[in-house]
């Protein structure tokens, strides 16, 4: 088994939903599940980062890691959210070459799938809008 | 701290040992020339992974027939800077002696195993997309290249010096020439990083007695962190790097190790450890070529992943006592050793004394 | 007033040509043209029918202007589901943000267990069990490599936001015919389905819409020429000229939802997609016959008016047309691959 049943569960609500942990006091973001800003000590608050932004960087990945062969050749691209928060992320439905600063949007997508038996992997990728 | 001895092997594919026969052979020799130390730090990373083997240091102390403290440290492709960085800590709480050693294995599997383990550097919620080692690199490249108005062409300087030292170098594992035509036409891993751009999965070990009696070498370190989310980060430059050199004073050296896994990697080192200016880093390398990773660097001499800060050390020493490749002999060095891009940088500067 | 609040389609962008599918099996290149489906539409390797079904919900939610957390049940009816166990639902039901205060189910009845759905939902929010509801039709059609379905098995997907609000489209009427009926079928752990060829015609997909549809109007005191859209469900292009002839339907009625003469049959999102495609160009007081079948069988038909609100929530998604229009041609061993159908052996 390679994916875990825990992991995708715990990681859901940022794989799924774009819901980010953040401090009130400092400002800053966690993907994975902080109750309290291990700097300040304040509670975090659950934040929905926009579906949508601008690439900045991207990157097609021809030597794909094992367990990635599928999927192959896959595009990941650096996106600035129009908020201004930056994540990395999987490119999709790429029909031609990606050019920085064009308009991406997020869907969800499979990510990653674990042979023929176990779990399937899905998050939130962008797409060109 | 000082160097008393260093030694390492060719780094190559080397399929016939593990890496814990491989680490406790090129220290043997090193114990044997220098006397028993007081601890000893081992750094990998991908062995672990490769050989599903997680003790390596304590097996290698068992070959040693060491009693003494054993450590192992991990910070990622920068495993071995760190290593070298604690080994100072030691010596000034009092020990006579530290070894270190550095082994790393890569190539126990396919590639597209050790491609699946170098992911483990990125933190998992950037990394599950499929985001590689090299992939990051080639974001952090195509940023570099339209901030600094800078070609293909341009970049593929770097690999062909690196190969042009390699050359010289007995222990490099990639030792012909390249020209830049080849770097643009080699087959892309992870665009626009083009394998001839990619450091080579290389196994090797090296080994190093550090020492608080005076040798010829004198050694300094310093190290600093900044962030592993790449996404929050400027993918052109390294806090850590600039920070950890200010910590040791920005010493000038005739020469330096630089962590270039990818050629993107080694030209922001140059321009955040304040040696080129920025965006200037392969104007520096044209005019500087011998000075600047006269082993041929991760890229040519090759990438033991958890070792290769323990290499570059060893380098440093070697440059200074007896001569590397085509820079010949120096009396001062610098190297430097990143995780990821410079989530944390290990700096260490080697003079003669 | 019950109905369909917001509605939303998904279709993937890469097509195939049928007329490759049947050359490559050395079949008659005129055998897919003569069913009406030139191309067909197939999913990326990272999509499924829970992907498809996420952005169709989207758009639907999008459109109905309805808070995810105010919906009290996610419905979606597949024949490939990701999951033998495990549902789609709850995934779906998650990433839109409308879990956890709601029921989630997958159902099966071949093409129609999506249309079951929408039967519960309506009733359901129309006796205050729920507020609203999320309906759901998504598939990634199979069809064995070499067989006839493979010409039509497409992928995609189409949700409705079911509520007593924000009504677009208020029920007048639905009614249900089933019977056991095996025109096609897929047994537990095969990968593929079978069918019964022509067997699939007369006693099944027109006996039971005929049925359905013609008891709807029947009990509605209305006649083909009053209903302004008639979308049945389509597993080709062929069978819903024929059926509506039958009926006493006209091409005007029909061709606007006719979505798998552009894309394929979407199975569980067949006719629904139709319906999204209709609704994308209704104005308020059109009458629309909806009339899903599926296989095994049974067939339902409703009876929709299009109400006000429609001209405001038209623009608030993408429409189902620009998602047709959306399209990149891959050849056919490409379409193996996106499909699983082939895999690199080496692992």
């Amino acid at each position: 088994m390679e994916i875990s049943p825990a992991h995708i569960w715990r990681n859901k609500h940022y794989r799924y939903r774009f819901e980010v942990n953040v401090c009130p006091k400092c400002g800053r973001a966690f993907r994975e599940n902080v109750e309290r800003c291990p700097k300040c000590g304040e509670r975090t608050t659950r934040v929905r980062l926009p579906l949508n932004g601008k690439l900045l960087s991207w990157t097609k990945i021809v030597q794909v890691p094992d367990g990635y062969e599928d999927f192959a050749p896959m595009y990941v691209g650096l996106v600035e959210l129009e908020d201004g928060n930056r994540v990395i992320a999987k490119l999709v439905d790429v029909l031609e070459e990606p050019k920085e600063g064009q308009e991406v949007e997020a869907v969800l997508r499979r990510i990653r799938v674990d042979g023929q038996s176990g779990l399937i992997e899905y998050a939130l990728c962008f797409r060109p809008s | 701290m000082y160097v008393c001895h260093a030694e390492v092997t060719p780094v190559c594919r080397l399929y016939e040992k593990s890496s814990a026969a491989l680490g406790a052979e090129v220290a043997g020799k090193v114990i044997r020339e220098c006397g028993e130390p007081d601890a000893l730090i081992v750094s990998t990373y991908l062995s672990r992974m490769q050989e599903n083997f997680h003790n390596i240091g304590a097996l290698i102390a068992e070959y040693l027939g060491l009693e003494t403290e054993v450590y192992e440290v991990s910070s990622g492709d920068g495993s071995g800077g760190a290593a070298v960085s604690l080994a100072e800590k030691l010596i000034k709480s009092g020990m006579k002696r530290v070894l270190v050693v550095g082994v790393d294995k890569s190539n126990d599997f396919q590639h597209k195993h050790a491609v699946k383990q170098l992911q483990t550097l990125i933190a998992p919620y950037e990394a599950v997309y499929g985001l590689t080692y090299a992939g990051a690199h080639a974001l952090a490249t195509r940023i570099y290249m339209k901030k600094f108005n800078v070609s293909e062409e341009e970049l593929a300087l770097w690999p062909v010096v690196m190969h042009s030292h390699a050359v010289h170098v007995p222990h490099a594992m990639l030792r012909f020439p390249i020209t830049v035509e080849k770097v643009l036409k080699s087959q892309v891993v992870a665009s626009p990083i083009t394998l001839l751009h990619s450091h080579p999965f290389s196994d090797g070990a090296a080994a190093i007695m550090f020492t608080s009696e005076s040798t010829p070498v004198e050694v300094k370190t310093s190290a600093s962190s900044s962030k592993l989310t790449l996404a929050e980060r400027d993918l052109t430059f390294m806090d850590s790097a600039k920070k950890a050199m200010e910590k040791l004073g920005n010493p000038e050296a005739e020469a330096f190790e630089v962590h270039d896994p990818f050629t993107i990697a080694g030209v922001i080192a140059l321009e955040s450890m304040g040696i080129a200016e920025r965006g200037k880093a392969l104007k520096f390398l044209e005019e500087n070529q011998e000075a600047v990773n006269p082993s041929g660097g991760l890229k040519a001499r090759g990438h033991p992943v958890g070792a290769t800060g323990v290499y570059q050390v060893a380098e440093g020493f070697l440059a200074i006592t007896q001569g590397l490749g085509r820079l010949g002999k120096v009396k001062s060095f610098l190297t430097q050793s990143s995780n990821l891009l410079g989530a944390s940088t290990y700096i260490t500067y080697m003079k003669e004394v | 007033m019950v109905g369909i609040a917001g509605w939303g389609a998904y279709v993937p962008p890469y097509r195939v040509s049928t007329e490759e599918i049947a050359i490559h099996w050395g079949a008659d290149p005129l055998t897919p043209l003569s069913l009406g489906v030139p191309e067909k539409s197939l999913g990326g390797p990272d999509e499924d029918s829970v992907t498809m079904a996420w952005e169709a919900s989207m758009n639907a939610l999008k459109r109905a202007q309805i808070e995810p957390k105010d919906i009290g049940m996610v419905f979606i009816g597949s024949e490939s589901k990701p999951y033998a166990v495990k549902p789609s639902a709850s995934i779906i039901a998650d990433a839109l943000g409308i879990a956890p205060e709601t029921m989630a189910v997958d159902a099966e009845f071949a093409c129609r267990a999506a249309s079951e759905g929408l039967r519960h939902a309506l009733s359901m929010v129309s006796k205050g069990t729920i507020r609203h509801a999320l309906i759901i039709g998504s598939d990634t059609a199979q069809g064995a490599p070499g067989d006839v379905l493979e010409y039509t098995a497409a992928s995609g997907a189409a949700a409705f936001v079911v509520s007593n609000e924000n009504v677009v489209a208020e029920l007048i009427d639905a009614y249900t015919y089933v019977t056991d009926t095996p025109d096609f079928w897929r047994r537990d752990g095969s990968q593929f389905p079978m069918h019964g060829e022509g067997f699939t015609g007369e006693p099944a997909y027109f006996h039971h819409l005929e049925s359905a549809i013609t008891k709807l109007l029947e009990r509605n005191g209305l006649k083909p020429k009053d209903i302004t859209y008639f979308v049945p469900h389509q597993p080709n292009a062929r069978f819903p000229a024929k059926l509506a002839k039958k009926l006493g339907f006209t091409k005007e009625q029909y061709l606007l939802g006719l979505t798998t003469a552009d894309i394929g049959n979407t199975y569980n999102a067949s006719a629904f997609i139709g319906m999204t495609k209709v609704l994308d160009n209704a104005s308020p007081g059109d009458l629309i016959l909806m009339a899903p079948f599926g296989s095994g069988a049974g067939a339902d038909a409703y009876l929709f008016e299009v109400k006000e609100r429609i001209e405001d929530v038209k623009n608030l998604a993408p429409s189902t047309q620009s998602y047709i229009d959306r399209k990149v041609r891959v050849d056919y061993a490409t379409y193996l691959r996106y499909r699983n159908k082939i895999k690199k052996l080496v692992r």
